[in-house]
This record gives structure tokens, sequence and C-alpha cells, in this order.
């Protein structure tokens, strides 16, 4: 019962990220880095369940993200979707007390997601993808921090 | 125990085979629908049902910052007023100016027997959410297929091109931006003597570079660049519309050839509302 109840905490907080970060991300630019909110909660919120849940969350993600893109939706369900169960499984396996460890992983899990998405759908540019990629993974490790502390609390 | 633990990584692993198997299907789904011009009733079913509440969120901060933005922006606020005020007034005058062109120019037109293109209907929108991907340049707005957009329909805002619309739900439209490297538009420049044509492509960063430029083609930095009406990616673009300014050329002597960069007209970063063309 317990589980249940935090996995649909978790729920609602990947929603709610995702809803602020179709409405504000584009704001929060700094020389063209964006962050990709949604992502950063599911990579947070992955921590926190088990690798079923996770991949759930992951798929979840990836359909909200997808409708708002209009194109690449199979890419984008599928990297979440195995973003999410990859961080779900290692969760028995790390200590996920430490803040380091989510901006750690949400670093990793960003730029790999991002990676991942370019094998499944080739980009023109390939540098200008891992530049843009690695500066999301950046700015996404600095939003790590406040979103792990709303995640711990909650669950 | 050993039995459950076993179980349990085995009901994870099928977890991911079916999240997996399901988005390859929706993507093939989705291709195929967008193949065929029509929407992906996925995705439109969950723009439909998420863009009210990202309306509301981006409603309420664009009232805060009109209603309480002076705080933070106030002793700036005095000095931008003054500038736009200059520049105001250089504006009426050069409409005014413009004004009898166009008139003259009409009548030139009509004696000449031109056919004359009746003026495009706009619909205003707000934007609901600028670069839902970070990577990708595409956005969404608040207007869809019951308020008359179509898949190709070309949108606006007041100072040049934005993009054009690629996918369409009931309330909302996603827009691929000028800057997104599938986006190509034909371009010519706006000088009498030069009215040089080629097609400005979106590169991923924020400005355009020009391809299919004649080799002794006159083009030079300050340039306006506006569309062509010819050809260019979609061929959707009307004629005339403001794209940018040419801002750098380069000589490559490698390959014989310019690098031109043109700087869109439109800042997309503080994009609040555009129109769509019908």
């Amino acid at each position: 019962m317990k589980g249940a109840k935090s996995n649909l905490r978790l729920t609602l907080i990947v929603i709610i990220l995702f809803f602020l970060h179709e409405a504000y991300a584009s704001h929060l630019a700094i020389r063209g880095a964006q962050p990709n909110i949604a992502l950063t909660g599911l990579l947070t919120c992955s921590l926190f369940t088990d690798a079923t849940f996770a991949a759930w969350l992951g798929f979840m993600t990836g359909i909200l993200e997808s409708a708002y893109l209009g194109m690449y939706i199979g890419s984008l369900i599928v990297t979440r979707s195995l973003a999410g169960w990859i961080i779900g499984a290692m969760e028995p396996h790390v200590f996920r007390d430490n803040v380091v460890i989510a901006i750690g992983i949400c670093f990793l899990g960003t730029f790999l997601t991002g990676m991942c998405f370019y094998l499944f759908a080739p980009q023109a540019n390939t540098l200008l993808w891992v530049k843009e990629t690695l500066e999301e993974s950046i700015y996404n490790c600095v939003i790590s921090i406040p979103i792990y502390y709303i995640v711990k609390f909650t669950v | 125990m050993l039995l459950k633990e076993k179980n349990n990584h085995r009901n994870h692993w099928w977890a991911l085979i079916f999240c997996v198997a399901l988005g390859i299907g929706l993507g093939v789904w989705h291709n195929h629908a967008s193949r065929h011009g029509k929407a992906d009733p996925l995705s439109a079913a969950v723009r439909t049902v998420t863009s009210p509440i990202i309306h509301i969120l981006v409603a309420t901060t664009d009232w805060m910052n009109h209603e309480f933005g002076w705080i933070i922006q106030g002793p700036s606020l005095s000095r931008k007023y003054a500038a736009l005020r200059l520049q105001n007034e250089n504006l009426q005058a050069q409409i005014a100016q413009l004004q009898e062109d166009a008139i003259d120019a009409q009548r030139l037109k009509s004696e000449l027997g031109f056919a004359m293109s009746p003026p495009l209907h706009k619909i205003p929108a707000i934007i609901l959410s600028m670069r839902p991907i970070p990577n990708f340049e595409t956005m969404v707005i608040s207007r869809g297929s019951r308020n008359g957009v179509k898949p190709d329909s070309v949108v606006v805002a007041p100072l040049g091109v934005v993009g054009h619309v690629f996918d369409v739900a009931p309330t909302t439209s996603s827009v691929i931006l000028l800057t997104d490297p599938n986006s190509a538009i034909g371009a010519m420049v706006q000088r009498a003597s030069s009215r040089a044509v080629c097609i400005c492509k979106g590169n991923g960063t924020p400005f355009l570079s020009i391809a299919y430029l004649g080799q002794n083609a006159d083009i030079r930095i300050g340039d306006t660049m506006i569309s062509s009406g010819l050809g260019g990616g979609q061929g959707v673009y009307p004629k005339g519309l403001v794209i940018g300014t040419v801002v750098s050329i380069t000589n490559d002597p490698s390959t014989a050839s310019r690098q031109i960069l043109v700087r869109p007209a439109v800042d997309f970063d503080r994009l609040e509302e555009v129109y769509i063309l019908q």
C-alpha cells in the first residue's frame, strides 16, 4: 500500500514537472542552453522506485513529451522508458540518500538518453547535437538538486 | 525468497520489453498517420487534455509580468520608453511615405494589368510551449484544426516569418521554426539593384544559412532577405515576408563558395504571440 502511494506521488511529481517544463523551460535558457525539467524529474524519480515502475514513468514521460514535439514519437518513448528502467534497476545498488548521486545520475542519464535518441533518430549536425546534449546535461544537473529534495521529502 | 526475487527480476524485463514494443508501435502508427496527412490521435488527445493547464500557467505568468514586472524592471523602463518614443516618431514618418509609395505601386500594377493577390487572413495565437524538447526548434501554439489551422500554414510575427505548422490537433498546433535544420524557405534580397534568389535554411543555431545562391549574385552585409514565394523546402511561404538580415559573408577557398549567415528578424526567445496566415 505504501509502495502504491509513493508511486502515485512520483507519477504526480513527473506530471507537474512536465507542465512546468512546457510552460517555463524556454524562459530559463542561458546562452541557448535549456534544461529538460521533465527528463530531470523522470531520472530523479526513477531513483526512488523499482525498474518496472520507473519504465512506466519513462513511458508516460515519453508520451507527454512526444505529444508536444509532434515528431520522433517512438524514439522519445523508447529512450525515456529505457532511461527510467536502467535507473530503476540500479536503485537497490546505489546510495540514493546522497544528492551527489542524483546529480551524477542526472548528468549521465541526460547525456546517454540524448545519445541513445541520436542512434534511433540521427540528426543532421552530429557535433551540434553532442554540444547541445552536453549543455542540457549540465543544466539538468543544476536543477536536479531542488527536484531531488522535493522528491525525497514527498516520497 | 530467491524465487520471489527471480520473479521480480523477470517482471522488470517484461515491463521494459512491453514499454519498448508499445513505443515502437506508437511511433510507427504516428509515422503512418503523418504520411497520409492525418494527425496522430494519441498525441492530439494528450495535447488537447494537457494544453489548458499549460495555457493557465502561461497566462498567469504573463499577467504577473504585466502587473508586477515594473518592480524588477523599474529603472530601465523610462530609458526604454524614451527610446521607443523616438523610434515611434521615425516609424510614423516612414509609414506615411510607404503608404504613398504603396498607393502609387498599386495604381501602376493595375494599369499594367498585374493580378492583385488578396490580403491574407491572420489568426492570432498564444505560444504555449517554446522548444518542448531542448534540442529541437519547434513550438506549440494555442490554435488548432477547430480554428481552421491546416498543416503547412505559415506562422508569422509582426517583425517577420516564424515558421510553418507541421502537426495539427483540435485545439493546438506544432510549429517548426525557421531555425530548425529541417526548415527551409525560398528567399530573395530586398534591394532594387539585386533581387538575388536563394534558399534560407535553418541549422540549429540562432542564424540561418544561405544555400543555392548564384556565384556572382549581388548580396551584401545588411541586406534584408524576404520570402520569394518560390519553392524552398515546403514551398508554402507567400512572397514578401521579412526573413532577416545578412550579418556575415565569408569566402570558403576550399569550395570557392560563400558562407552567408542571416539573423532572423524575429527574436524567437521573446515571442509571446504569433499569427497564422490563412
